[in-house]
């Protein structure tokens, strides 16, 4: 896949999607997003202070879609802080360790936290990530993809160490956010004029599904 | 290249991991080269994404020079033969000076008067190494036992590479009664000598009192109440959430340089992370006070070390446990100073980080409307890059080094050094790229801010600049902050 990594500061696109990285502290939520940016996976990867920001562009059903994908910190006391990015945003990886049973219990809880902060139609993908230590595995595969299917998330497992199933991971959500919002075409052409504006964090494309309920001002439409 | 065998100290070059055992599996796949055993390390050797990032330290040294026992002779001397003893650091049987027992080092009867009588700065030259066949030579101070008693010690024998500290050793071993606080913080604001650091710094901090007849017996009961309070919070069952956090966190500290993959530096992190977490309840631990210990351990470890050794190298196995049991303690308590000044940093919903953050705001608007209005006019909000500047000291933006001397400065400014002072200085960290972010629209703005490899190329020049600029915008606007603690 040949799209644009690491500089990605291109107007060539379509389509602009929020995206919010949570998880437990240590799941490796900044590795998937370098593997994913710039086919990279760190060593050196020192713990999230408040934000990091990434974006990638990629193609979907011919259509450029850039991924601005904001990475936040894991441990309790920056939630105050790192809860102000989930607005606006139209999808979610919550991230847990394959190795690390107490990250997945945590995982109602990040979801809780979206409830709470985050658009109420927004695209939640349940990613368990270090699928390269299975020997160390402490979550069954099927246990976390029948949470997943219970709460109608996306799912995936994958290893930032050795990429695998990361490009998938990525591409399952921003295809998911795609539909949803070609669906309701016709809501488009509100959200085409503010493509061209497209300056700060609050310009985003958010999904408005008619059978659902537009519980916030952000879509101003 | 020779290969030197028990040594102390390893080269910037060195190979490293130093200890896989200690790394998780894949770790070892993704580095199967040879090197790899902690108790020999190859000179030449070098792995490159492990550079450690004090890897352009003046103090750096080879090993075919400290092989010979030559250590000394690299640096300016004293001409007096008394100096020139003194150099001899790794003689053993160094007496070098008759008039004074062994013994009586460290008693609090000594004279700490002038040191160097008749001093005179000559040019290094090189020294023919004194005995003939090449053995291991460690860069411990071998008056190391008695620093730990009294850091003041550190004066003896002192062999400063660089005569502008002058006023500061003066100063230092000036009659003891009546050590001039104001002067010292004048001398540290323009940065200190390797040698002296830990001991300016724990004077500065009130650690150490200036008191000489109250020195040893302060510190003796600063170590035994910290190994104390080890004891009775070890023995309780542990707060597992804050623990888990230190646990992953400690790892992930400073992983460019080679000191921090050590076990032995993990456990003491640990614990007086832990320690300091369970003292103060209402922020508990927070990622990044991981990040502040370690400028204060580099330094107070440097103390116990020769000037020309870099501590970024050391291994600590290599050390006696005295020595790191006491800089522990002593790492401990400098931090807790420190961190009173910014408890509100890290407590519930960090009201600290906020109100500076919203200081920095401020600030830019008076000093650089323009790129304020940019800034504000791209939706960018200060939050999104300065969060990390408050909350970790800029300590994810600078190097190690760097950040060890601008601390000379936020000491000499203590209490207020790092919180007041240091907006300034974040203030003038982003001037420096005002006219590169003006040009910029959002997203590239937010990459650039948080892309820490804008700086790798600074040394102790632009820090300093960052400093003055702090310090007179400090004067000019310092009513305009006055909210600020
Ligand atoms: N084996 C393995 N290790 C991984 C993987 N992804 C990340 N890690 C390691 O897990 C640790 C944490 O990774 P990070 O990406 O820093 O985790 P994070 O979720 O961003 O953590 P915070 O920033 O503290 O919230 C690092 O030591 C990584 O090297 C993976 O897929 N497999
Ligand atoms: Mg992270």
């Amino acid at each position: 896949m040949a799209d644009n990594m690491a500089e990605d500061y291109s107007y060539d696109y379509e389509y602009l999607f929020k995206i919010v990285l949570i998880g437990d502290s240590s799941v490796g939520k900044s590795n998937l997003l370098s593997r994913f940016t710039r086919d990279e996976f760190n060593l050196e990867s020192r713990a999230t202070i408040g934000v990091e920001f990434a974006t990638r562009t990629i193609d979907i059903d011919g259509k450029r879609v850039k991924a601005q994908i904001w990475d936040t910190a894991g441990q309790e006391r920056y939630r105050a802080i790192t809860a102000a990015y989930y607005r606006g945003a139209v999808g979610a990886l919550v991230v847990y360790d394959i190795s690390n049973s107490e990250s997945y219990e945590s995982v109602s809880r990040w979801l809780r936290e979206m409830k709470d902060h985050a658009d109420a139609n927004i695209i939640i993908e349940l990613v368990g990530n270090k699928s390269d230590l299975d020997h160390l595995r402490a979550v069954p595969t099927e246990e976390a993809k029948n949470f997943a299917t219970e709460n109608r998330l996306l799912f995936t497992e994958t290893s930032a160490l050795n990429a695998e199933n990361v490009e998938l991971s990525f591409h399952q959500l921003l295809k998911s956010i795609y539909e949803m919002v070609s669906k309701h075409r016709f809501d488009m052409d509100d959200y085409g004029a503010q493509k061209q504006s497209t300056s700060g964090p609050t310009i985003t494309l958010t999904p408005t599904p008619k059978d659902q309920k537009v519980s916030n001002g952000s879509n101003c439409c | 290249m020779s290969q030197v065998n028990d040594y102390v100290f390893s080269t910037e070059e060195s190979s490293y991991p130093p200890n896989q055992r200690s790394l998780p599996f894949f770790f070892k796949n993704l580095n199967n080269s040879s090197h790899s055993q902690s108790d020999k390390i190859i000179g030449a050797s070098y792995s490159h994404f492990d550079r450690p990032s004090g890897s352009r330290s003046r103090t750096s040294i080879s090993p075919e020079r400290t092989s010979i026992g030559s250590v000394g002779s690299l640096s300016p001397r004293l001409k007096t033969s008394k100096a020139l003893k003194r150099l001899s650091v790794f003689d053993d049987d160094d007496d070098w000076d008759d008039g004074i027992e062994e013994e009586f080092l460290g008693k609090e009867t000594k004279s700490l008067g002038k040191l160097y009588p008749d001093l005179e700065y000559v040019k290094p030259e090189f020294q023919q190494p004194s005995t003939a066949p090449a053995r291991p030579v460690s860069l411990i101070r071998e008056n190391y036992k008695d620093i730990l008693e009294d850091p003041f010690v550190i004066l003896n024998g002192l062999d400063l590479q660089d005569y502008k500290h002058h006023k500061l050793t003066e100063l230092l071993n000036a009659d003891s009664e009546s050590l001039d606080l104001n002067e010292l913080k004048k001398q540290s604001w323009k940065g200190l000598p390797t040698e002296l650091r830990g001991l300016v710094w724990q004077l500065l901090l009130g650690y150490i009192p200036s008191n000489p007849s109250r020195r040893q017996s302060v510190l003796q009961r600063k170590r035994k109440e910290y190994n104390d309070t080890i004891e009775q919070i070890f023995n309780k069952s542990k707060d597992q959430i804050i623990w888990h956090q230190i646990i992953i966190d400690v790892p992930r500290t400073n992983p460019s340089i080679k000191l921090y993959s050590y076990p032995v530096i993990q456990r003491l992190l640990e614990r007086l992370l832990y320690v300091w977490a369970i003292r103060h309840p209402a922020s508990g631990y927070v990622q990044g006070i991981n990040d502040l210990a370690t400028p204060i351990l580099q330094v107070f470890l440097q103390s116990y070390l020769v000037a020309q050794a870099n501590v970024a190298n050391l291994d600590p196995d290599k050390l006696d446990v005295e020595i790191l049991n006491h800089v522990e303690a002593d790492t401990f308590w400098c931090l807790t100073k420190i961190l009173d000044t910014i408890q509100d940093n890290y407590i519930h919903e960090q009201p600290g980080i906020m109100r500076q953050v919203e200081s920095l705001a401020n600030l830019t608007l008076r000093i650089d409307e323009k790129l304020y209005t940019h800034i504000k006019e791209q939706n960018l909000e200060f939050l999104q890059f300065s969060f990390r500047w408050m909350n970790c000291m800029l300590m994810r933006e600078l190097k190690m080094d760097l950040i060890v001397r601008m601390w000379d400065t936020y000491i000499s400014e203590f209490p207020k050094g790092f919180n007041e002072f240091h907006v300034y200085v974040c203030c003038a960290f982003l001037m420096k790229f005002s006219e590169e972010l003006k040009e910029m629209e959002f997203q590239e703005m937010i990459m650039y801010l948080q892309d820490t490899s804008k700086t790798e190329n600074w040394d102790e020049t632009d820090v300093e600049m960052l400093l003055s600029e702090a310090y007179i915008w400090q004067t000019l606007y310092r009513n305009a902050t006055a909210h600020l603690k």
